[in-house]
């Protein structure tokens, strides 16, 4: 059984390592991801549209 | 042609033969033809002796009570195959640091295969299956003290003086209550030898025995025994330890899985090419900053380090709500990154905490053109940061796949190893050479 289980999570790691190694879409930090939208009543910034964001924020540091 | 004869048994069926206790009258079944040495009346605790002509006669008369054994005269149990019947039973003790460790032996006897000794720890609650060693071991000279027999090395574990307490049935040695002997236990568990010197007006006499570890719930059904066994504690003096089994294969599927290791690390490395997408610095607060960037290769997927950094930052913090657009679908990619450094005096001791520049990896992130987008915020009770910096690196080598895989396959044999060791210390921790 601890064999067993050995085998299969060392191989699920290598897989991983082999498969997402490169593109790292599992260990690393979870952005929020979705669609945007130009806002508006933004305008723009530099010639670029603003876009915006439904949720997310910050409430401040110390 | 005629078919040979059938091989004749060397010995017949065995007889049970019955007698009565020259002491108490009680009846005593009788076994082991003529290998007997000394017999004691299971009821009063008498010994009988054979004479020259066979016949039994009275050699001490006692009148102690019948002590029930783990397992009751006369059970017969089929163990390796083998039918035995129990015809003799010995309890014996030796007492260490002033505590004492009883035993029970249990002498079984088959009229073709001989006789063999069933051990019951009392203290532990492990048996062991022993017989005669076809032969004496050799001594080793050894850092440890230790012996072999064939190709079999054993350690030696314990050193006791036992001493016989209760006798009941037959034996094939002259066993006496009181009697005591030297023992010396070897282990190379699951196997044992043991090495029991005795002194009798004849000389010395050694004894060698070989035994192995059984589980106690073979021997409950062997000798069909109602309930369950008396529970096993601790770890016994020859106790497989299960860590160790398989070990061999673990640790080579363990180098094969290092191979592929590095191998799959390598490859990764060698196609991993870190390279600045973006860089900007001297951005001010005052408003949201966007930048079309370019990032990775369309089709394929990268990680990006985005790093952010505000200055000068004393006492605050800096704070962009960053959102990589994907300019083809309008697809976002949306993260808070925060940079904030304190630092102060605090019961005469000075602190700090934070930095002034923060990295945060994203995964994940088709290839292609990108809007970069960020709405800055700032704050403090210090110096307020007047500016940022940001960098985006793309195809960076995420070096955690490779320490999670290496991690995942040290860990499995090194936490095997670990235990075997926990295991054996714990068993050695009831030797001679306890820690």
């Amino acid at each position: 059984m601890f064999r067993t289980t050995y085998w299969i999570c060392a191989g699920l790691a290598l897989l991983l390592l082999a498969l997402d190694g490169a593109a790292g879409n599992y260990l690393t930090t979870t952005p929020d991801r979705g669609r945007v939208e130009r806002d508006p009543a933004g305008g723009t910034v530099r010639g670029a549209g603003v876009f915006i964001w439904y949720g997310g924020g910050y409430q401040g540091g110390k | 042609m005629t078919p040979p004869a059938p091989l004749k048994l060397f010995r017949d069926e065995a007889q049970v033969e019955t007698i009565q206790c020259l002491s108490c009258g009680g009846p005593i079944a009788l076994h082991s033809f003529g290998a007997r040495q000394r017999v004691v009346c299971p009821h009063c605790g008498s010994t009988l002796a054979p004479e020259d002509s066979g016949a039994l006669a009275l050699l001490e008369a006692a009148s102690r009570k019948h002590q029930s054994s783990v397992l009751p005269l006369h059970a017969r149990g089929k163990l390796d195959g083998t039918l035995w019947e129990i015809i003799g039973i010995c309890w014996r003790r030796c007492v260490v640091d002033g505590v004492a460790y009883p035993w029970q032996e249990f002498l079984l006897f088959n009229p073709w295969h001989g006789v063999r000794w069933l051990i019951y720890s009392n203290s532990d609650g492990h048996w062991q299956l022993g017989q005669a060693l076809d032969g004496a071991p050799q001594i080793l000279k050894t850092r440890h003290h230790g012996v072999r027999f064939g190709k079999q090395r054993y350690k030696h574990f314990q050193g006791a003086i036992a001493v016989v307490t209760y006798v009941e049935g037959e034996f094939t040695w002259e066993v006496r209550v009181d009697d005591k002997a030297e023992i010396n236990d070897f282990v190379a568990p699951p196997r044992g030898l043991s090495i029991e010197q005795s002194s009798g007006p004849d000389g010395v006499e050694l004894n060698f025995t070989v035994a192995r570890h059984i589980d106690a719930a073979e021997v409950w059904r062997a000798f069909q025994q109602p309930g369950k066994p008396p529970r096993s504690r601790g770890i016994g003096a020859l106790r497989p330890n299960h860590w160790h089994r398989g070990r061999r294969s673990m640790w080579l599927s363990c180098l094969v899985f290092v191979a592929a290791w590095w191998l799959l690390s390598d490859r990764l490395a060698a196609t991993r090419h870190p390279t600045i997408a973006f860089q900007r610095d001297n951005i001010g607060f005052d408003e949201p900053f966007a930048q079309e960037i370019k990032i990775g290769t369309p089709g394929e997927t990268t990680a990006i380090e985005f790093t952010f950094a505000a200055s000068p930052l004393d006492n605050a913090w800096a704070y962009a709500d960053v959102l990589l657009v994907n300019l083809a679908n309008d697809e976002a990619v949306g993260f808070g990154i925060e940079a904030s450094y304190y630092h102060g005096i605090d019961g005469g001791e000075s602190w700090h905490e934070g930095s002034s520049r923060t990295t945060h990896t994203v995964g994940g992130v088709a290839g292609g053109q990108y809007l970069l987008q960020l709405q800055p915020q700032r704050g403090g009770t210090g110096s307020t940061p007047t500016e940022y910096e940001v960098r985006v690196v793309q195809d960076v080598y995420l070096t955690r796949y490779s320490v999670l895989a290496l991690t995942t396959i040290l860990f499995f044999p090194l936490l095997a190893w670990l235990f075997g060791w926990l295991f054996e210390r714990r068993r050695w921790n009831n030797s001679d050479y306890s820690s």
